[in-house]
């Protein structure tokens, strides 16, 4: 089956170092970041030498991920896909392991099929949305294809791993978008879930519903297909305190509700962002130096090696890293949309967006998570926090990305 | 692959203004965050993890007169709970009443009052003054006790055989250490030491993680040590003397104010006050009728009895009103208008001269010497030798007692009467309205051994003391010095049981029994007042016994096996 997944006749790589240098310049801050809060006590204990080895790893994968040819991948798009789908599946029968069902267990090896399964999710959509393009219009197969792309992260939400899962559902958009569907309607996808919060405040669900209203009147569409909407919009927001009090489960709601204030119970749920906000706050511009930072090395900082890593670095290298980490950022992805437009062929310049708003999205929900934005959920930040099966997935991600720049334009 | 016709220019600029956006939305956050709010949160953090520790500073060390240590300090452990740590569930609540005595009821009820948000990461206290072993014991089943958290703190530690308890005075945690009573409250400022501060780097779990280096941390200055002029062996004997009884023993040096022991029964044990007083041990001392807390020597007021017949003698000696050779014939009572005054002894003493009258304690013929006074001059001479007034030893809640005078008199008999020459009859012989505390009479006592001056009574070594001066006829103190020596060595002396054989001792004495009412069945209170005059030395004696009966009885044996002991160990 794996025939032909590679083509080692062009043994030449090239590296876009445009893409890689931020990449590099990630892993160097994870692994000075690393070097601070790990301890060194042994190899299997101290997480800076065991990233230096996913590093390697993740280095030799990026190489082998140049011999790909993205040609094969398009074709088995839809088996992996299925594949990562039972996969996911399986899981519903594996051990528990921290309160979680994530892993497939053989013997010593834990395999996280939602992991690798970003890159096929990225795969399988992207074939998806433009082997059937549906334009500008709703129509029934449409909302089957949207059901089906939201089945892993649904399965993934129950796991339960709502960070993934989140990541999963951020995906959908920029790789409809990409895939000429009308941002209006896109648009359009948003509101129900947008009705749902505004539910909770009388005051604004009135406007919100008045403005959902003038956007539907405004819209070059039937009216069957207006009343449709409207009827979605309300209906989710009517059913927005069943979700709230049903289907949420208590863990859901704690964090929400410490989200909008985190000091109603700055010990318990709040926590976590509290002690993150005064970690970043108190590093100031350059950060109280590796090593210093009091609330990491005091341990007030929860999971500082993988989810709240940039805290760790806001507080000890300060500001001024941060605004590396985020121009870096900006630097990668401007130039991977540059080239994805460049390319004409839509499958494979949807999968370049795809595996570049990956890579963004980790970025921006992680850093707006420790930051007091959004409500804190675990989530490691690519090439920066701790974590072999992550690094690998963005190692593939990025591999890609070289390897589609290099092939395909 | 599907190569279908796409508007990506197009999109591409979208998608990236939004990316970008979100990206700017992230910088202004951490912006706001890190640049605008740094120095709030720079706070916050500082104070996540810097704790101020204050380091209790030791209090002085009391010395006594031979300059051995008789308070000191010690460190105790005392037990708290961090309630954030503790889990019900798994502590092991037998483990720790075993080994420190401390119920399951009593911690929970701690807990269960200390864990609202802030409280709980402080720790509460549960038991103070626990030894090393049971520390020792209790950190071996650290991983059973989780969330038990020692601190230590400092008590006094008292090194003497004595008990001293009114003298020295407790302590109470009041934040610091304070002293409640005795020199300890007196000399509270000069004892307590300054109290430094140290910052301690403390983690997430409350769980120290070691001195903080800065500039803030200061190093504790003990307090000044206290040079006690009371000599702890003569004061241990005195204590062992008065075993049961209820009263006061000071002995003094004249000379120099020193005082030497200074007791008052029923006292208490200081060092169970060390730690966190048993309420078993509170109570006890509380409800005793005796008052175990009063410091009897400066704060209980009693008539002085016969003693005061000294103070008759010197006034009316200085104002040559009387020459020693002038007899009395006293025959047991003393008719004065439709009253009758009786001497102690029913048969009289016959011819009495002032030397006799003192020697032997004669009422009726103070009762005439009072006659050739009036209240007046009485008690304005009286008030010179300190009586009615504190002596200013340093020791608070020193009472006044109370000398009467004419005002006094009209006041206390107005509508009942009025007051006659018949009242002033009983303040010759020390009853009646005249109350006199202990280290008054010590006072009386110096002064005539001084001939005529006493330095105020102290108990620190290194005092600046008044000089209270009388300004008698040098002869006044001769005469009443012989009769007291009389006293005591002759037979018919009241005073005789205070004698004692050793060369070079003089002892001198006076002999007081205080009438507390007039026909009733409750004992008199007695006194021995005197002084031992040893080769060069002076110590002057106190003793009052609270219905002790005759003061020429229990007291002045008391005396004597105290002068003796003076003269054979030669303080």
């Amino acid at each position: 089956m794996f025939k032909g997944l590679f083509d080692f006749k062009n043994y030449f790589i090239t590296i876009r170092w445009v893409v890689l240098a931020p990449i590099i310049i990630y892993g160097i801050i994870g692994i000075m970041a690393l070097s601070s809060t790990s301890n060194f006590t042994s190899f299997f204990s101290s997480t800076f030498y065991k990233q230096l080895l996913w590093v390697s790893i993740g280095s030799f994968v990026f190489l082998l991920i140049q011999f790909v040819r993205i040609q094969f991948i398009y074709d088995y798009a839809y088996v992996f896909y299925l594949l990562i789908l039972a996969l996911l599946l399986i899981t519903f029968n594996s051990p528990v392991i921290e309160g979680a069902q994530r892993w497939i267990v053989f013997g010593k090896i834990y395999f996280q099929p939602s992991e690798l399964g970003k890159i096929v999710y990225i795969i399988g959509l992207s074939r998806l949305f433009n082997d059937y393009r549906v334009k500008d219009k709703f129509s029934i197969f449409f909302i089957f294809l949207l059901l089906l792309s939201i089945i892993p992260p649904l399965i993934i939400f129950k796991q339960p791993d709502l960070g993934t899962a989140i990541i999963y559902l951020s995906l959908i958009l920029p790789i409809l978008y990409w895939s000429n569907f009308d941002i209006k309607l896109i648009l359009l996808m948003i509101f129900p879930f947008v009705s749902m919060v505004a539910s909770s405040n009388i005051v604004f669900y009135y406007i919100w519903m008045i403005f959902v209203l003038g956007y539907l009147f405004i819209l070059n569409k039937t009216i069957i297909f207006k009343i449709f909407h409207f009827t979605i919009n309300l209906f989710t927001s009517i059913a927005s305190p069943y979700i709230w009090t049903n289907i949420l489960e208590d863990h859901h709601r704690n964090r929400i509700t410490s989200f909008i204030d985190p000091f109603s119970d700055p010990t318990g749920n709040g926590y976590q962002v509290i002690q993150s906000m005064i970690s970043i706050g108190s590093g100031g511009f350059w950060g109280k130096g590796l090593g210093e930072g009091t609330q990491t090395h005091l341990k007030f900082l929860p999971v500082r090696d993988t989810d709240f890593i940039v805290s760790v670095i806001s507080e000890e290298m300060g500001f001024f890293t941060i605004s590396i980490i985020l121009l870096c950022l900006t630097w990668f992805v401007y130039w991977v949309v540059d080239y994805s437009q460049r390319i004409e062929n839509n499958f494979i310049s949807t999968l370049l967006i795809g595996l570049c708003s990956l890579i963004f999205m980790h970025v921006i929900i992680n850093m707006g998570m420790i930051s007091g934005l959004l409500p804190v959920t675990g989530l490691p930040v690519p090439f920066i926090s701790y974590g072999g099966s992550f690094f690998l997935t963005c190692s593939i991600g990025v591999g890609l990305i070289n390897n589609i720049i290099n092939n395909h334009i | 692959m599907s190569l279908r016709p796409n508007n990506h220019r197009y999109r591409k600029n979208i998608i990236l203004l939004l990316y970008i956006s979100l990206i700017l939305v992230i910088f202004f956050r951490y912006f706001k965050l890190q640049i605008l709010d740094f120095s709030k949160y720079q706070e916050k953090a500082g104070n996540n993890s810097l704790r101020r520790i204050e380091l209790e500073a030791p209090r002085g060390i009391i010395y006594d007169l031979n300059h051995k240590p008789i308070v000191d300090n010690k460190f105790i452990y005392d037990l708290n709970i961090i309630p954030k740590d503790f889990n019900s569930n798994t502590f092991n609540y037998d483990l720790i009443d075993k080994i420190a005595n401390i119920k399951r009821h009593v911690i929970d009820s701690i807990v269960s009052l200390n864990s609202t948000s802030i409280k709980k990461f402080k720790p509460v206290l549960i038991g103070r003054n626990i030894n090393i072993e049971t520390k020792s014991k209790l950190e071996e089943n650290k991983l059973d006790l989780k969330g038990l958290y020692f601190s230590n703190s400092q008590i006094r530690t008292y090194m003497m055989e004595c008990n001293l308890s009114h003298v020295l005075g407790y302590l109470r945690k009041k934040e610091d250490l304070i002293g409640f009573s005795g020199v300890e409250k007196y000399y509270q400022n000069k004892l307590e030491g300054i109290n430094g501060i140290e910052y301690h780097k403390v983690d997430r779990f409350s769980i120290d993680q070691g001195i903080f280096d800065c500039d803030g941390n200061i190093l504790p200055i003990q307090g000044d040590d206290l040079h006690l002029t009371i000599d702890s062996d003569l004061q241990s004997y005195s204590e062992s003397l008065m075993d049961n009884k209820v009263g006061s023993v000071i002995v003094m040096d004249p000379e120099s104010g020193d005082v030497l022991t200074m007791l008052s029964k029923p006292d208490y044990d200081l060092s169970s006050f060390a730690g966190e007083i048993p309420i078993n041990v509170w109570n006890e001392i509380n409800n005793n009728n005796n008052k175990p807390f009063n410091n009897r020597a400066i704060q209980n007021y009693y008539p002085p009895g016969s003693i005061f017949k000294l103070v008759l003698s010197a006034i009316v000696l200085d104002k040559n009103l009387i020459s020693i050779n002038r007899t009395i014939n006293c025959n047991g009572v003393y008719e004065f208008y439709d009253t009758k005054f009786r001497c102690w002894k029913e048969d009289g003493h016959g011819k009495t001269n002032l030397n006799k009258a003192i020697q032997q304690s004669c009422n009726i013929y103070f009762y005439n010497l009072i006659q050739m006074i009036d209240i007046d001059i009485w008690s304005s001479e009286v008030k010179k030798f300190g009586f009615g007034d504190i002596t200013n030893i340093d020791l608070n809640e020193e009472k006044k007692g109370l000398v009467p005078d004419r005002s006094f008199m009209n006041n206390l008999y107005k509508g009942k009467g009025g007051w006659s020459t018949g009242h002033l009859l009983n303040l010759s012989i020390g009853q009646g309205e005249v109350m006199v505390t202990p280290i008054q009479i010590a006072n009386l006592i110096n002064i005539i051994q001084n001939e005529g001056y006493a330095i105020s009574p102290h108990l620190n070594k290194n005092n600046n003391s008044k000089k209270n001066v009388i300004k008698y006829d040098k002869k006044v103190w001769k005469i009443i010095k012989q009769s007291m020596y009389d006293a005591v060595n002759k037979d018919k002396g009241t005073a005789y049981k205070a004698k004692i054989n050793k060369k070079g001792a003089k002892v001198y004495g006076k002999t007081g029994t205080a009438q507390i009412c007039s026909n009733c069945d409750i004992l008199p209170h007695a006194w021995f007042a005197g002084f031992l005059e040893l080769n060069q030395k002076k110590y002057s004696i106190v003793i009052i016994i609270e219905n002790g009966g005759k003061g020429s009885n229990i007291p002045s044996i008391m005396a004597r096996k105290i002068f003796q002991y003076i003269a054979d160990t030669n303080v």
